[in-house]
């Protein structure tokens, strides 16, 4: 058998669900780093790549999502 | 076919290809499409495939999306998933400005159905679907040439018409099928793609949606062979197109089938149209050219973008000397706001603020600065392109009429006369209503509908505009009737 390398060649990006965010803006409060609000309180991102020092806060945006608008995914290499 | 139906006026600059005997028929019937074009030609996946590719066949719906790819995709998962796929001819055609594919319909209805028979041929297609927006003349059409095809035995794949619900993100490919399956006419959440079958397809199947004018043209080209097919156009765009070429003056659009490439300043030319103050190119998401620009822009993707523009469903506006550009803006800007389906934040608030900030200007109170900072908050921020092609609709503008611009802001409005030179639907829907006398500054509206409603400093309510309320926001205005404590709040029925 051979062995498979542990990598993480792969980003984690965020993506927003535009259809299911209602602007609550947890998200912008808990990550300032990447995301704002606009003036009606819908987040803008300003980077959708996370870089690994961020991951942990951009998990705990994406947990505090009361509508589960706010992903982290594994980007397309 | 019943009398009720208007048709529309067909010119061709170069050979008639879509528009071969119109100048004879007011709409080919079986017999007459026979004489004209010739048998239903069989053909092979591969060789159908092969010929898609050679001439580089591309949507004619506006995003231009290569044919081959999408059907080896379509097919790709019919291998893996075992499920024959569905062909969907979209013929919904939401934007005003666009009527070529409501006049194949109507008037050559067989060339489209031809297209995607022989494609469902070909591919063991499970079911073929014409979907239609409800109201328009492909309503009355389409069934009767299915009809005529039925009798005599012309298709081998089922087909039925679907009436979709028209609005203008109703044609946008993953709303149309959610439309098909019975469900409401809006864009997904995440982008679906078609080709893969299940949650985005037509009953779970690997789906095949192309626009109604793409169809036609692969019936064309299997009946020309890639060679004979690509004679007229450019040597990257090959074939013809069909452009929508709108008239001022309460005069019926003209479809004009050119070749790929044709200046359009001769189009313009053909149709007896002047190119105006402005040329609108790709309909109410595309964008303005200066009319010197485009006089000399070739009508072909690439001559579309060399001008800053796009080609989009190829449809062509003009904005006649003498008419006040901002209010044409306005007014479409605020249609185009209440077109939203109201799923995404950023353009159910940014829409309607776009047409807000766009009314200030003309009325000499606002700045194009207020107008471009609304238009780009909804940029790239929703499920579908509405927000984004709205953005390059009124930025565009900003840019083509900025003289304009400058004499609004400066002296409140350029003298010249209000017009109604953009086609737009008749509004349709009920407004709110205030009663003054009664109205106490309670102020509960404008948190019940604050898509509907803000306060002024002294706390009484302003509407966020004049436009009638979408279906999305109809609960919303209820709620806030039912919520005025004085009563002074009303929706009267439509």
């Amino acid at each position: 058998m051979s062995v498979v390398p542990f990598t993480r060649s792969r980003e984690l990006a965020l993506r927003i669900d535009r259809i299911a965010c209602e602007g609550h803006g947890a998200c912008a409060e808990l990550l300032p780093e990447l995301l704002s609000l606009d003036e009606w309180g819908f987040p803008i991102v300003h980077r959708a790549a996370v870089p690994p020092e961020l991951a942990a806060h951009a998990r705990r945006a994406v947990a505090a999502c009361p509508v589960l608008a706010l992903r982290l995914e594994r980007g397309r290499s | 076919m019943s009398a009720g139906l208007a048709v529309t006026e067909v010119r061709r600059l170069g050979p008639a290809r879509l528009s071969a005997g119109l100048d004879r028929w007011e709409r080919l019937d079986l017999a007459a499409h026979e004489r004209t074009h010739g048998p239903l030609p069989r053909v092979s996946q591969e060789a159908l495939l092969a010929l898609a590719e050679r001439v580089d066949l591309r949507g004619r719906g506006g995003a231009a999306f290569p044919f081959a790819r999408k059907a080896h995709a379509a097919l790709a998962a019919t291998q893996r998933g075992g499920q024959a796929p569905v062909l969907v001819v979209n013929a919904t055609e939401g934007e005003p400005p666009s009527v070529k594919d409501a006049t194949l319909l109507t008037r050559t209805p067989h060339l489209v159905l031809d297209g995607v028979s022989l494609a469902a041929a070909a591919f063991g297609a499970a079911e073929v679907v014409v979907a239609v927006a409800a109201g328009s003349p492909g309503e009355l059409s389409v069934p009767a040439a299915l009809d005529e095809r039925a009798r005599a035995r012309r298709d081998q794949v089922p087909t039925r018409t679907v009436c979709v619900p028209e609005r203008f993100v109703s044609g946008e490919s993953g709303a149309l099928v959610r439309a098909v399956n019975g469900r409401d006419a809006v864009p997904s959440t995440r982008p679906v793609r078609a080709a893969e079958g299940g949650r985005g397809g037509v009953r779970g199947r690997p789906t095949l949606l192309c626009n109604a004018e793409t169809w036609a043209q692969l019936a064309l080209l299997v009946r020309l062979g890639a060679d004979g097919y690509a004679v007229v156009g450019t040597p990257e765009e090959s074939g013809t197109l069909l452009v929508t070429v709108n008239r001022a003056g309460g005069r019926a659009p003209v479809v004009v089938e050119i070749p790929a490439g044709a200046p359009l300043g001769i189009v313009l030319d053909a149709c007896g149209v002047d190119p105006g103050a402005g040329v609108l190119v790709g309909g109410y998401h595309g964008g303005w050219l200066r009319p010197e620009v485009a006089e000399r822009t070739a009508l072909s993707r690439a001559g579309l973008t060399a001008a800053g523009g796009v080609l989009g469903a190829a449809s062509v506006a003009v904005l006649p000397q003498g008419v006040c550009a901002l209010g044409e803006l306005t007014r479409v800007a605020g249609w185009l706001a209440g077109e939203s389906v109201g799923q995404c934040g950023p353009c159910r608030r940014g829409l309607p603020e776009t047409a807000a900030a766009l009314a200030a200007l003309t009325r000499g109170s606002g700045s194009p600065e207020e107008v471009r900072h609304a238009a780009a908050q909804g940029r790239g921020r929703g499920a579908c392109a509405h927000p984004d092609g709205t953005a390059r609709f009124v930025l565009s503008g900003l840019t083509a009429f900025a003289d304009e611009v400058t004499a609004h802001q400066q002296h409140g409005g350029c003298g010249r006369r209000p017009g109604t030179s953009l086609p737009l639907p008749e509004p349709a829907g009920t407004r709110l209503t205030l009663d003054w006398s009664r109205c106490d500054a309670h102020g509960l509206c404008a948190s019940l509908a604050p898509d509907l409603l803000t306060l002024d400093p002294h706390g009484y309510p302003v509407f966020r505009t004049d436009a009638p309320i979408a279906p999305w926001q109809e609960s919303q205005a209820r709620r806030a009737v039912a919520g005025c404590p004085a009563l002074a709040l009303r929706l009267p029925r439509a």
